[in-house]
């Protein structure tokens, strides 16, 4: 077995399309983390007091720089040292943006903006759930943000799921696990990574797809099928062979390509930065006890089992169809539906578990196990909920096994035309 | 050893293309010969289980090869009438993946494959690639990959379509070594191909066996019905309309010598000629366009 699957792998590598998609997907995942970084953005004044903008690794120093003084855990005393700052600010200049001046919005706002934002998102009028204005905000009443985000995080779910006390019941018990004080240092979670990181491996889906849409239809194709399924090993074991080399070698594209994105952009941005909570990054509100490092990992690993459940999908497509065309067609279909649905559906209970329980239904443009992850998403199934970043690995596992003895069978039993 | 046919069946949509084909395969050399179309891929591809019957069903000394499965797999040897490789490998990377699907070794490979490549005179291009060789050459990859497992059963389909004559006598050669206590199906519609080496001969038509014996038992059926005659080269046309020509060859004097298959003499001052295989395949298969190969 160990031989067969050795000589299908040099097959397969050996075919110019694969390489070619191969070094192509590296490419990319080279590019999308250089696009990450490039989007780094700081603002401020130069000697001469002009205002200048810095980008890429500039700007990510500059911030690096900027923010040192709130780096590490987010403490009471620190959120009310920041309000106090804050007031300051606001009591001489007044609230708006633009009466303040530029070297004191850039030395004094500037590096508690961060601060500031995820206050202000516990802190809303309760009838419209607008954020109140900061300057109604004490520093006292600031230093009360954890607190205060357990009542918002606790009224919000209990407006959301009002019919469904048993999301609002799982979603609170697992923000219990939420650890405070919260842990800021700037970085990969202030970037845009985890979208891209998420967008790349939309994208090797995609490209993999088109390297195992051929694997046995192309074989019916040529006749070379004719002969391979004569041999002594040719039925079962050849299928499992051709399945098993064919899902090694997009699981190396995968590992190195997304290895590549996640060195360049976590190198560029700061290993120590993955330590920083999720809430801070995302949403002050989430209810997940998650660093960004951590939510990245299970991004990559969910990701990981879409990319498989997709590949899977596609090589059982190919031991259906003679033509490798019409199995590209469909899988790349398949790989687009998810997306599609995310953005015509009518967002019904039902659509919503299709595009989930799609085999790439953890990736896509508006779609995405990472979106799931930061959102407050649960789907009703009888009388319980389910929180949907559960959904999806779940059922990638079920696919990924479901569609592989599919494929087996489907080989093994295919006919001659 | 015995490989039986019993009442083979395979119907499509429109088109019977086996019908009720029974035939007993002995070791030795058998050749099916028919017109294109006339259904011997179809019972070929049926023999190597790739294709499932209609009905009837093939014995491997007395076990459906359906159930035998690997087993038979395991001593049987193919090549479709259409070669299909992979365009990326080489001949050793090819023969070498042929050879891990029969389950051969590592040692057995090597050697197998080094004394095939030198047998079909290939061994000056094992590294190149397939796609890159003529198509002679590729048809004798093809029969390498067939014979690297030793195959007790071997089925050749149209084997010699694209070889030279050279390669022809050469491939004719190995497969008389090869096929002692063997059993070795050639289907072909170049009756020179096989008409010295089959032992027994199949021949098909519109789905069916219409005759089966060894080259002497056949050509005796067409005994008186083979003639030679002397004609002006003007009147070929002619006569070519009222009897089936075999040969024709020119003469001193603006004659020609013809070899005809008839009932009864057609040109005149004809006189009988000792027949030949390929007279009653042109016989039989009077109402269809011939394949006229020059014989090696």
């Amino acid at each position: 077995m160990k031989r067969m699957i050795a000589l299908e792998l040099k097959r397969v590598a050996k075919t110019r399309s694969t390489w070619i998609l191969a070094v192509g997907a590296l490419l990319l995942s080279v590019i999308m983390a250089l696009l990450v970084i490039s989007f780094a953005r700081h603002w401020n004044l130069d000697e001469n007091g002009t205002e200048v903008r810095l980008t890429g690794r500039d700007a990510i120093q500059a911030n690096q720089e900027m923010l040192k003084p709130i780096e590490g855990e987010l403490t009471p005393e620190k959120i009310r040292a920041a309000f106090e700052a804050y007031h300051e600010v606001y009591e001489t200049y007044g609230a708006k943006m633009e009466d303040i001046p530029k070297d004191v919005y850039y030395q004094k706002i500037s590096p508690i903006n961060a601060i500031l934002n995820n206050v202000r998102e516990v802190y809303v009028d309760k009838s419209t759930g607008i954020p109140v204005p900061l300057y109604e905000i004490s520093p006292e009443e600031a230093a009360n943000f954890y607190q205060q985000r357990t009542e918002r995080l606790a009224d919000y779910l209990s407006k959301e799921y009002k019919d469904a006390p048993d999301a609002v019941e799982q979603a609170l018990a697992t923000n219990e696990k939420v650890k405070a004080p919260f842990y800021y240092l700037y970085g990969v979670g202030d970037s845009d990574t985890s979208e891209y990181l998420t967008m790349c491996i939309f994208l090797l889906v995609m490209l993999c797809t088109v390297i195992a849409a051929p694997i046995f239809s192309a074989d019916y194709q040529s006749g070379a099928d004719d002969i391979l399924r004569c041999a002594k090993h040719g039925r079962q074991r050849l299928a499992i062979v051709k399945l098993l080399s064919a899902i090694l070698l997009t699981t190396a594209i995968f590992a190195v390509c997304v290895s590549a994105f996640i060195l360049i952009s976590y190198a560029a941005f700061g290993w120590d930065s993955l330590k920083t909570t999720l809430q801070l990054a995302f949403s002050a509100i989430s209810f997940i006890p998650l660093t960004v490092g951590e939510a990245n990992t299970l991004v990559v690993f969910s990701g990981l089992l879409t990319f498989l459940a997709t590949v899977c999908f596609t090589l059982f497509l190919s031991t259906k169809f003679k033509n490798p065309i019409t199995v590209l067609g469909l899988a790349l279909g398949g790989c687009l539906l998810p997306t599609v649905l995310s953005f015509a559906g009518s967002g019904a209970n039902i659509e919503n578990w299709i595009r989930l329980c799609l085999p790439s239904g953890g990736v896509g443009l508006r779609n995405s196990f990472f979106f799931e992850l930061t959102e407050f998403n649960f789907l009703p199934l009888g009388p319980i909920s389910v929180w949907t970043p559960y959904i999806i690995p779940v059922a990638a596992g079920i696919e990924i096994v479901l569609c592989f003895i599919l494929a087996v069978h489907s080989y093994s039993r295919h006919e001659a035309s | 050893m015995e490989l039986a046919i019993h009442g083979l069946t395979k119907r499509y949509k429109d088109k019977t293309a086996v019908n009720n084909v029974s035939l007993t395969l002995t070791p030795g050399v058998w050749s099916l010969l028919g017109a294109n179309g006339a259904g011997k891929t179809t019972l070929m591809r049926m023999v190597a289980g790739i294709l499932t019957p209609t009905s009837g069903k093939v014995q491997y000394d007395g076990i459906e090869i359906k159930m035998l499965g690997e087993a038979y797999r395991d001593v049987f040897g193919y090549l479709p009438q259409t070669f299909g490789f992979y365009p990326e490998f080489t001949v050793a990377d090819y023969l070498q993946y042929m050879a891990s699907l029969k389950g051969l070794s590592k040692r057995e490979t090597n050697q197998k494959i080094d004394e095939l490549l030198h047998k079909l005179t290939l061994a000056d291009v094992r590294n190149k690639h397939i796609r890159k060789l003529s198509g002679g050459m590729q048809r004798r990859v093809g029969i390498a990959q067939a014979l690297l497992n030793d195959p007790d059963i071997l089925i050749l389909d149209e084997p010699t379509s694209g070889l030279d004559p050279g390669e022809r006598i050469r491939f004719r050669n190995i497969l008389s070594e090869f096929a002692q206590q063997r059993i070795v199906l050639i289907s072909t519609h170049i009756v020179s191909d096989v008409e010295y080496i089959a032992n027994r001969n199949a021949i098909m038509k519109d789905g069916q066996i219409i005759a089966v014996g060894t080259t002497d038992e056949l050509v005796k059926m067409m005994g008186g019905k083979v003639w030679q005659g002397t004609i002006p080269a003007e009147q070929l046309h002619h006569y070519e309309r009222t009897v089936r020509v075999v040969t024709v060859r020119n003469e001193e004097g603006g004659r020609v010598s013809v070899r005809y298959v008839s009932e009864s003499p057609g040109l005149p001052d004809s006189q009988t000629a000792s027949p030949r295989l390929e007279d009653l395949y042109l016989w039989l298969f009077r109402g269809e366009e011939a394949v006229k190969e020059d014989a090696i």
